[in-house]
């Protein structure tokens, strides 16, 4: 990974060129993760240019010494900033219940990297958590697909852990009775 | 939890990692303006040259305001000395005061002697240093010698040619004194022209209050005994000085600048739809009379605008919605700093006046939200989006600004003006490129500073 390394430190010295490629290359990356957390997909959109500004104002900061697992390790470190600014992006519209449906366009339908069910599958269950409440979908994607512990989410979102461990129980009810009506439909 | 157990976690984990998001277009212009702010996305750069080139045309009206009011202040100063000492001095004769603008400075006995007002002598020698020379008329420099030889015969009696009767020392001491005689005549005759001449140059700033220069100054029938400088027609003979005629008075040319703060409500509309709410503009102007009909004027102003569009004169390209997305309408919203240039002609030479005006406004996009509702393509649904920017463009001159209205003069120096406004899209403004008209009612009220 010298590649990503020779990126990371010419993005420290604000090269502009470097940070365009490192921009995008995790671009997708990135989006996936805030998108999961902010409903509307433009404001979404703005949070992750968000997230890149801080990431490159502060990769001076991240050390490039671990060549084996960099992108690994980068690639967490910048999921850390996509959720905080995902949240940030939550509490500016005050965790507010947004309604309307996610538009058809945004979803990717020429994917090969997935089979046609898998995509199906992926879309309507990505679907189905960000139709959760904003309290109980931050908590659930924090804590089930980005592995954050209840003590982190707390510490992050300023609640106790009991109410982190209760939302995403409460989540998870709301879940079962999608997937349930899902299954329900299928049939 | 019966439905739901830890392979769901890892299939929810899955699926938030690889779900098939569209992950274009990509938009690495507002990521490097955030970070390069020195050079910016390229189009923002670009415009804002525009906005560097308009600086300095702004400073450009700037310079002969401060300039014509500094000036002001020095003329006026001058006037008012030398108003002061003709309302002292007017009993005298025409020619005594008319001699007294030319009666050399240092030339105290001779003035003492002839009884005369020496009203120049209110010039500072920073006044009379400044002006430029330019040599005496020949008729001036005759009435000057024999001013001279007159204050010469009273003061030392001597009379040409000063050897007569003399031999020796006594000539020596004579020649020499004759030679010093001639050098501060010539000094004199300097010093007489160039006030002659400023009076000339400041007509007519110091016209209502001296007797001016005219074509008699030049017609040689000036009794030959007096430095004479001839007054206007209107110049009463008996008195010497005359006070200005009011008709003059109410035609004064109200040369000068002004400053002021304006405000008016905002209704805009885009292609003559309907109207979403009212805006305001806000700021302040300064402006420079040119005479008593022309005025140019410049501002600077906070503008808040409200709209309703039809999705078909929104661009979509800017805001980056993909073109299969059919935006059915939008209520939009921007707040904006304003920058109108306008010429404004007064109908009337009185100070309450109608007027009207044309120019050009240049605006400064600080920030624009749109709600729109938009439809993915044939048989999908109808769905709200909701779009922000910050210092979203610039727009150099995008509107033509007519408007009309009435001056209504409160005191010598304030005025209060009502003015209602149109301006028309000369270019698409903002994001979505949009032709706003708007229309309002200015109130302004501004300050002279001649």
């Amino acid at each position: 990974m010298d590649n990503l390394r020779e990126l990371i430190e010419a993005c420290s010295k604000n090269n502009s060129a470097s940070q365009k490629v490192l921009y995008e290359r995790y671009y997708g990356y990135a989006l996936k993760i805030v998108f999961r957390y902010v409903y509307r997909y433009e404001r979404a959109v703005d949070a992750v240019n968000d997230g890149f500004v801080k990431l490159f104002r502060h990769i001076d900061r991240f050390v490039t010494d671990d060549y084996e697992h960099l992108e690994q390790r980068f690639m967490g470190w910048m999921k850390k900033i996509m959720i905080n600014v995902a949240i940030d992006e939550l509490r500016r519209s005050s965790m507010l219940v947004e309604i309307g449906g996610i538009p058809e366009h945004l979803w990717e339908t020429a994917d090969k990297t997935l089979s046609p069910d898998q995509a199906l599958l992926y879309k309507e269950l990505v679907s189905m958590v960000k139709q959760l409440p904003p309290a109980y979908r931050t908590v659930f994607n924090m804590v089930v697909v980005d592995g954050l512990s209840h003590h982190e989410v707390a510490d992050a979102l300023d609640i106790s852990v009991g109410t982190s461990k209760s939302n995403l129980s409460r989540a998870r009810v709301l879940l079962q009775k999608h997937i349930k009506d899902l299954e329900k439909s299928a049939i | 939890m019966k439905f739901y157990d830890d392979d769901m976690d890892e299939l929810f984990r899955k699926a938030g990692r690889d779900y098939p998001l569209k992950t274009e277009p990509k938009n690495w212009d507002a990521v490097r303006g955030a970070l390069h702010p020195e050079d910016g996305a390229a189009e923002a750069t670009h415009k804002r040259v525009g906005w560097r080139r308009l600086l300095p045309l702004l400073f450009l009206l700037l310079i002969p305001a401060v300039y014509v009011f500094i000036d002001k202040e020095n003329i006026n100063r001058e006037s008012s000395a030398l108003t002061g000492n003709a309302d002292d001095k007017n009993t005298g004769n025409t020619k005594q005061s008319v001699k007294a603008v030319e009666q050399p400075v240092t030339n105290k006995e001779t003035v003492n002697t002839n009884n005369t007002v020496d009203r120049t002598n209110k010039l500072s020698d920073r006044e009379v240093s400044r002006l430029s020379y330019v040599p005496p008329s020949k008729q001036t420099l005759r009435n000057i010698a024999k001013v001279e030889e007159k204050s010469v015969n009273v003061k030392g009696g001597l009379s040409d040619p000063p050897q007569a009767g003399l031999s020796g020392i006594d000539r020596v001491t004579a020649m020499g004194e004759e030679r010093e005689r001639e050098r501060e005549r010539e000094r004199e005759r300097v010093r007489v022209s160039e006030k002659v001449n400023y009076i000339h140059d400041n007509e007519p700033a110091l016209w209502n209050n001296l007797p001016s220069l005219n074509t008699g100054f030049n017609s040689g029938n000036e009794p030959s005994d007096v430095i004479s400088v001839k007054t206007p027609g209107s110049l009463n003979q008996s008195t010497g000085l005359t006070s200005v005629p009011n008709s003059d008075k109410k035609n004064k040319n109200r040369k000068g600048p002004y400053f002021g703060v304006i405000a008016s409500p905002d209704i805009s509309t885009i292609k003559g739809q309907k109207i979403k709410g009212i805006g305001y503009s806000a700021g302040a102007i300064v402006g420079y009379t040119i005479n008593n009909h022309w005025q140019v004027e410049g501002g600077v102003l906070w503008s808040s605008k409200k709209y309703y569009t039809d999705g078909k004169y929104f661009d979509k390209k800017g805001p980056g919605i993909p073109s299969n997305v059919n935006v059915l309408w939008l209520n939009g919203g921007c707040e904006m700093m304003e920058f109108p240039v306008v010429a404004r002609y007064n109908f009337s030479q009185k100070r309450n006046t109608f007027f009207g005006s044309a120019g050009l406004t240049s605006y400064l996009m600080k920030k624009e939200d749109y709600n729109y509702k938009a439809m993915a393509g044939p048989g999908s649904y109808a769905y709200d989006g909701y779009r922000e920017y910050d210092r979203s463009g610039d727009h150099l001159f995008a509107n033509l600004q007519l408007s009309a209205g009435y001056n209504f003069s409160l005191s010598s120096k304030l005025n209060i003006r009502i003015e209602p406004y149109l301006k028309a899209p000369l270019k698409k403004i903002g994001i979505g490129k949009m032709p706003i008209t708007s229309t309002g009612l200015y109130l302004a009220i501004t300050r002279d500073l001649r």
